[in-house]
């Protein structure tokens, strides 16, 4: 079966361009474009992934990580976090809370998105 | 004009010299003066001999009078006998006039020599001292060899104008001399008035705060930026301590004045993180605190060098700000123009003709250059800036390795170029950023591809001591002689680089090498124009804050022999 993938961000364009990048190669694909979405629609869908943008409105991508995470429904899916500009301190603290990479997307490649999305769906 | 001569001059013996000859000519002026009425009044002199002595003692005064008043004569070298002459003639007048009693005169200023000699100086002591030895020598030997009366006489009141005109000659020179330090002093007085009106000027208007601190740390001299900025009195604040005034704080630990007493010649301390929490604003300070040692290395004191710096402080934050906000918006676009062109080219159901697929490909990568490029030049500002922060973990430098050949193999099977990577590692694991370790390992294949047109590339990697190294090798067009010491500058591009279709911006180079160094290693290189180039990256197994490669020795010798064998 194939892998499903939810995709949580506030950009439409970015929404759209996962979802036609992702369905292409195959994936299922998910959107939700708030926190509020993401965290009702986790649980209902059970994504095998989801990239999490971490600068929304109303809740901050790191407290929905935290709170999926405590979802023991939910608790074992992969977490990748985006966010649009690098900063260390987010990234340590988002791998801390348990979330499985990390993507800057104004530096990342769509070839190094699906790379990592592969990877972390392949390892274990 | 020296330290020393203005030492001497301002000596306070020589002022005291001064006050002391004063006092002494007042003293005789006066005391001759009163001996002159008394002797007139008490003896039994004829009323023309009196008339005649008020009339040269009035004379005198007049003349003493105007030669003090004018006195360009009063020191004219030519005259400086003049008013001897005068004097000698008045009193032998005087003398004469008195008749017998005229030698209480003699005697009297015979006394006057030896008091004022000895209070000048020895020599003229001894000279006084013979003076009135062949005095008392004269005024005896009449008595001894019962010698005629008359002659006695003659000699006696010879020997006495004679030894008037040597004291007041003796007073005459001593005078210039006092006069002429006096009027040197005077000048030196007015010059260092005058430099220090120069230098006060010179140090109010500008616009950094100057302090000038003593041995002890006390203020020798603020100026007007130190007293607007910390709201002190200027003058009120000479020899006081400023830690008792001034508060100012710093993130490398707390700023003390008395900092300013231990300096060791030579070094100069500098504090770049200096604070004075305002109650409307926050200042922002670059300090430098200047010993100052005179030749034989006695501390003489400190000069305390205050640069307000919080503009600069605010357009260097408002210019990072506006780079990663400019490069962040201009990159969001670019991600999703990346994105379609990717999904686009890799969407299977999706044909297109020849052509429109060689175009979207270029597209695409230009695209990608594009993000590369706005990636550099974010990595620049923030390394220039000192906020590039690490994320240091452990990293398998030739997993990584593996990755970025995985990411090129398009490019690098286009060109037909044979690369190969030697190593006796299974696996090189390092402690370091990982991202910033790609970045440099992606600038410097990419280089290597991008000037190979044929031939191979070799990559070797090794442990050695308490580093990593990666060399990678090129057969590519090599870098000419005089381009060897630019190719680190930022922007610095191969002079022919726009003829040749090789693209880039010319931060590569610069990044890689930036990155390296604030991973505690370094890059070397060597090359030959038209045979290729050899570039050697080495890190140290465990990034440290303070361990730096480039202090190594050993390590500098391994890159030496392993670029020579190339």
């Amino acid at each position: 079966m194939n892998p499903k993938i939810m995709i949580v961000d506030d950009d439409q364009k970015l929404c759209d361009l996962y979802r036609a990048v992702f369905t292409a190669q195959g994936y299922k694909v998910c959107v939700a474009q708030n926190g509020e979405e993401a965290l009702t629609k986790v649980t209902e869908e059970k994504p095998d992934l989801v990239l999490l943008d971490i600068m929304m409105p109303n809740i901050h991508g790191l407290h929905i990580l935290d709170i999926m995470k405590a979802t023991p429904e939910v608790s074992n899916t992969k977490i990748i976090m985006l966010t649009a500009l690098s900063d260390e301190q987010t990234k340590e603290k988002a791998m801390a809370y348990g979330a499985t990479d990390f993507i800057v997307k104004s530096e990342t490649t769509m070839g190094e998105v699906l790379e990592r999305v592969q990877k972390a769906l392949t390892r274990g | 004009m020296s330290n020393d001569k203005v030492r001497e001059v301002m000596s306070d013996g020589f002022l005291q010299d001064i006050k002391k000859a004063q006092y002494i000519s007042a003293a005789t002026a006066a005391s001759s003066v009163i001996l002159t009425i008394l002797v007139v009044t008490i003896t039994p002199i004829s009323a023309e001999a009196v008339r005649n002595v008020w009339l040269i003692g009035a004379l005198t005064i007049i003349f003493t009078a105007i030669y003090y008043l004018v006195p360009g004569i009063y020191f004219d070298k030519r005259l400086t006998l003049f008013p001897d002459v005068v004097y000698t003639v008045a009193i032998v007048t005087i003398m004469k006039n008195l008749g017998e009693w005229g030698y209480l005169y003699i005697i009297f200023f015979l006394i006057i020599i030896a008091l004022n000699s000895f209070v000048y100086n020895l020599k003229n002591f001894i000279l006084s001292t013979i003076v009135i030895l062949f005095g008392v020598l004269f005024s005896l030997l009449p008595i001894a060899i019962s010698l005629n009366v008359f002659f006695y006489k003659l000699a006696f009141e010879l020997y006495g104008v004679v030894a008037l005109a040597i004291v007041l000659r003796l007073f005459a020179t001593e005078a210039l001399r006092y006069k002429a330090k006096k009027d040197e002093l005077e000048t030196l007085n007015r010059h260092l008035a005058l430099e220090k009106y120069e230098i006060t000027n010179l140090f109010d208007s500008i616009s950094d705060i100057i302090i000038s601190l003593d041995t002890k740390g006390r203020v020798i001299l603020l100026n007007e930026k130190a007293a607007s900025v910390f709201s002190l009195d200027k003058k009120k604040m000479v020899g006081k301590k400023l830690e008792n005034y001034v508060n100012l704080v710093g993130q490398k630990g707390p700023f003390n004045f008395s900092e300013a007493i231990s300096c060791q010649r030579g070094k100069s301390l500098f504090r770049n993180d200096l604070e004075l929490i305002g109650e409307k604003e926050t200042k922002s300070f670059f300090c430098t605190i200047t010993p100052l040692h005179d030749e034989n290395e006695v501390f003489q004191g400190s000069i305390i060098f205050m640069h307000d710096a919080t503009k600069e402080e605010e357009l260097e934050k408002k210019k990072e700000e506006f780079t990663a906000i400019a490069s962040h918006e201009l990159r969001t676009p670019l991600a999703v123009i990346e994105g379609y062109l990717h999904f686009l080219l890799t969407n299977n159901d999706l044909k297109y003709d020849g052509e429109t697929k060689k175009y979207l490909n270029i597209i695409h990568e230009s695209a990608l250059e594009l993000i590369k490029l706005s990636k550099d030049i974010l990595l620049t500002t923030k390394s220039e800036a000192g906020t590039l922060e690490l994320t240091i973990e452990k990293t398998d430098l030739l997993k990584l390795l593996k990755e970025v050949m995985k990411e090129y193999s398009s490019k690098i099977n286009d060109k037909g170029l044979k690369v190969t990577i030697t190593t006796k590692e299974k696996a090189l694991e390092i402690k370091t950023d990982k991202a910033k370790l790609k970045e440099i390992v992606i600038n410097l294949l990419d280089n290597a591809i991008k000037f190979t047109e044929k031939g191979s590339i070799t990559i070797s990697l090794f442990k050695t001591g308490g580093e990593a190294v990666l060399s990678i090798k090129d057969t590519g067009i090599g870098i000419a002689p005089e381009a060897q010491k630019l190719i680190f500058q930022k922007f610095y591009r191969a002079e022919d680089w726009q003829t040749r279709a090789t693209g880039g911006s010319g931060l590569g180079l610069y990044v890689c090498k930036s990155l390296a160094e604030r991973l505690g290693g370094q890059i070397n290189f060597q090359s030959k124009k038209g045979e290729g180039s050899v570039f050697v990256l080495s890190l140290p197994l465990a990034f440290s804050k303070k361990k730096r490669l480039a202090s190594n020795k050993k390590s500098n010798n391994i890159l030496e022999s392993l670029l020579k064998n190339f």
